[in-house]
């Protein structure tokens, strides 16, 4: 198991059933905490409850955007790290990160192989910032 | 090199540096195309997805400069394992691909082909196989598997009535959420279907999703027996 994924806490956030257990299974098999949310709408208050180091965003999801919600989040007094999740095109999706504070993006596959790889790259860039954690 | 991630371009640098190549990086198809018109290079790796210009155009634009004349080995790297990332590197003038994340294996054996002509090279794995109607090679859990059989009627009754209202704009979101429940579940050839729809909700031929939910849901039907059978044992 890589070292990124040691102890961590991941909030998944996305309006898709499917989408939310298949991505839970990604993780917890990978040695993550995971707590999902099926709605962006609450999330700075559950983040806040919940404490997670890594909340994962859909982006296109009802209510509130994730890039918005992940705007708000950059607010909490101990903000987490946030990666889009989407099937969105990964151009668009960086662009989105840039501008929404996220530190990278996670595109949805079924494979927990290339999940996991996505998500190494995205949490490696925070080990060479230790600020950011 | 060509790649925009600060991890890929690292991680492939090393392996090609312990290959024994000079390499030189450059972060999106633009600045790729300016290098290659000012330096000759034995192979050019292209992610194909990135800011300013992606590697598809950049490849297209490298191949026209070149029109007739001496060709660059250009190599896609695509993050899908999927038949149409496959025949859109290659039918757009590259040579070759590699699918993320990376294998040394794969690295070697690819340059080692481009550079030297000597390669034995084995074939790619998934990424030469078609857009399955579900991912065999795929883990599902049963739990998985009994919530995808209970959302993907409604999904698909929800597509079935924007589609039939003309409102392209709603199509082209459910057509969105359901290529996200299939690209979770290894739906591809259902997911590449909401892919080309989400691009042209009005070319959307309602017929063929319908065809390929059918016959997801008889193959998630199998697997969900078979896991069954399996634990019964």
């Amino acid at each position: 198991m890589s070292i990124l994924r040691k102890k961590r806490r991941v909030m998944v956030v996305d309006d898709d059933e499917i989408v939310l257990e298949v991505t839970r299974e990604h993780l917890q098999l990978a040695g993550f905490e995971v707590v999902t949310r099926a709605s962006s709408l609450g999330t700075s208050a559950a983040v806040a409850r919940e404490k997670p180091d890594v909340v994962l965003m859909d982006v296109d999801i009802p209510g509130l955007a994730g890039d918005a919600a992940a705007k708000l989040l950059a607010d909490q007094a101990r903000p987490p790290i946030v990666i889009l999740y989407s099937s969105a095109p990964k151009e668009k999706l960086v662009e989105l990160a840039r501008r929404c504070g996220a530190i990278g993006v996670i595109e949805k596959t079924a494979s927990r192989e290339l999940f996991l790889a996505q998500l190494d790259a995205c949490l490696a860039t925070t080990v060479r910032r230790p600020s950011a954690i | 090199m060509v790649e925009d991630n600060p991890v890929n371009q690292e991680v492939v640098r090393e392996m090609l540096t312990e290959l024994g190549h000079e390499v030189e990086l450059v972060e999106n198809g633009k600045l790729a195309v300016e290098a290659s018109a000012n330096a000759d290079f034995a192979l050019v790796l292209m992610d194909c997805q990135m800011p300013v210009m992606n590697g598809y155009d950049a490849t297209r634009a490298i191949r026209a400069r070149e029109g007739g004349g001496p060709r660059t080995p250009i190599i896609g790297l695509t993050a899908h394992a999927m038949r149409g990332d496959a025949e859109r590197a290659t039918s757009i003038g590259m040579d070759d691909y590699l699918t993320k994340p990376i294998t040394m294996a794969r690295l070697r054996d690819v340059v080692a082909h481009w550079i030297d002509g000597a390669g034995a090279r084995e074939p790619a794995p998934s990424a030469e196989a078609p857009a399955t109607v579900l991912d065999p090679a795929v883990q599902r859990s049963a739990r998985v598997l009994t919530l995808a059989l209970a959302q993907l009627p409604k999904s698909l009754s929800r597509v079935t009535e924007a589609a039939r209202s003309g409102d392209h704009e709603a199509l082209a979101r459910e057509v969105h959420k359901l290529k996200g429940s299939c690209l979770a579940l290894g739906a591809g050839r259902l997911a590449a279907i909401c892919a080309a729809a989400q691009e042209r909700p009005a070319d959307l031929d309602i017929g063929e999703l319908e065809a390929a939910a059918r016959e997801l849901t008889v193959a998630m039907e199998g697997e969900s027996k078979a896991r069954a059978a399996e634990s019964a044992r």
